[in-house]
């Protein structure tokens, strides 16, 4: 047994040139499907780790296509609503920085909750709340700071609301960077200020969330709301959740059909390749069969020293998938994911992959590599060795 | 050569395990922090590079056409309300 595995090594290391190139080939196409896979399994984790979080329902006032602020009776309204709970209005909205054509996305916070200061206070350390609320103040995700830095608003940002006013906000810290995912694009400020900068009037809200904790009673909820007025967008949690997944599911099978396209191909090349097996070839299998060995002896050791490259460049492919995906944040591919066209996402991915995953790649991989190789190796084996020899 | 080849993927093991647990460790407080930040802005979705307006709501199906509801079946509990 170990005879043969030092044979098997020997003839790994003498045929390195032409076993190199398959493993590189393999490496690159196996490294490349891993990171699609880890990107989108990634993001998908990050997408319903925040959808937990979530309102059971939104409710926005919609109006002829368009979607308006929602009037502050609509809070009362709702708790009138047997089952439903926390019922809160929420202000934000998006900044258009013309020059630049760039988008922000505004949070207003009620900074007298102290459930709201008890959590920021773990987002920002060092937050001094009397110091935060005693001038204008915001808190910037890391996308919004680098972005503002390259023009010039080191210290504060003046927006120009709709009443024509000027409204100069300082920035008091940025968030932290491992949270860009959700806070790249993210300006977070005093209710009354992100009111006023986006001409929210009092009274009203962005929009309204509220929750209804038992599962039976949603549909009974969503009728009572939907009867309540008719000018009104009811948005469930579920809705949110399918649209992520199917978005996801949609880009990764996009992804995974094109490469089936690339794996047939390579397929194929590799079957042409062993098909028109070298005269080298075919005389070591039929050296091989000449000292005493069996087919089958001969097709598993060819399968062996084939499954040892494949094996090598499956290891390989993931492992630079993973560093890729993970340590260097997928340059370039996770555009493709996550936009280009807005402020630069300088997005962390977290590990996130099944077994299933690397089985997937696995089997659509390295089975029909070994079925493309071993097919040609096994016409040769059947045939006379004499024959073959002369 | 077995036995190098032996002490080269041993070396390599170990130091794929320490990268690997440093990563999960690292990303469990990113969960936490990414968890705190959805609860107080309870905004769904990413900060997509995306220069669509509300693009973190605008693509939700609309369910707001009262003229043709979608037909729903009666549950127990609308029993309960009817009550």
């Amino acid at each position: 047994m170990l005879n043969k595995l030092n044979f098997l090594l020997i003839l790994l290391i003498t045929y390195r040139k032409k076993h190199l190139s398959i493993f590189i080939l393999s490496t690159l196409l196996i490294a490349l499907m891993s990171s699609v896979l880890f990107i989108s399994s990634s993001i998908k984790k990050d997408i319903f780790s925040t959808l937990e979080n979530q309102a059971d329902f939104t409710v926005q006032k919609y109006v002829a296509g368009r979607v308006l602020n929602a009037p502050e009776s609509w809070i009362d309204e709702f708790y009138t609503i047997d089952g439903v709970q926390n019922v809160q209005g929420r202000i934000y909205g998006t900044h258009y920085y013309e020059p630049a054509e760039q988008y922000f996305i505004i949070v207003g916070l009620d900074f007298y909750d102290t459930q709201v200061i008890k959590e920021m206070k773990t987002l920002v350390e060092g937050i001094d709340m009397d110091d935060f609320l005693a001038k204008k103040n915001m808190i910037i995700g890391s996308d919004v700071k680098k972005f503002l830095d390259e023009y010039h608003y080191f210290d504060y940002y003046t927006f120009r609301p709709p009443d024509r006013s000027i409204e100069k906000v300082y920035i008091y810290d940025k968030l932290k960077s491992s949270t860009d995912i959700v806070s790249g694009d993210m300006i977070i400020m005093d209710i009354a200020n992100a009111r006023k900068i986006l001409g929210v009037e009092d009274g009203t809200f962005s929009d309204i969330i509220l929750q209804a904790p038992n599962l039976k009673e949603r549909e009974t909820i969503n009728t009572k709301l939907r009867v309540s007025h008719f000018d009104m967008r009811i948005i469930q949690k579920n809705d949110i959740q399918n649209y992520y997944e199917n978005l996801y599911n949609y880009k990764g099978g996009l992804f995974l059909s094109l490469f089936i396209i690339v794996f047939m191909s390579f397929g194929l090349i590799l079957f042409q390749r062993y098909s028109m097996i070298s005269s080298v070839d075919a005389k070591e299998v039929a050296l091989l069969r000449l000292s005493g060995w069996k087919i089958n002896e001969v097709l598993w050791f060819k399968i062996s020293e084939n499954f040892i490259v494949i094996l090598s460049a499956y290891f390989s492919g993931i492992f630079l998938a993973y560093f890729y995906v993970y340590f260097l944040n997928a340059p370039l591919l996770k555009n493709i994911f996550l936009g280009y066209s807005n402020l630069g996402s300088s997005t962390i991915f977290s590990p996130s992959f099944t077994l299933s995953d690397l089985v997937l790649i696995f089997l659509s991989f390295v089975i029909p590599f070994l079925l493309a190789i071993i097919i040609p190796l096994w016409r040769v084996s059947i045939k006379e060795p004499t024959e073959v020899m002369r | 050569m077995l036995i190098k080849l032996f002490f080269s993927t041993l070396i390599l093991s170990l130091t794929l395990l320490f990268i690997l647990s440093f990563k999960a460790k690292y990303s469990e407080d990113r969960a936490q922090q990414i968890s705190t930040l959805t609860q107080l802005t309870k905004l769904p979705g990413l900060a997509l590079s995306t220069g669509y307006l509300e693009h973190r709501i605008s693509f939700y199906s609309d369910d707001s056409n009262t003229l043709y509801p979608k037909m729903k079946n009666y549950t127990k509990m609308d029993y309960v309300y009817a009550k």
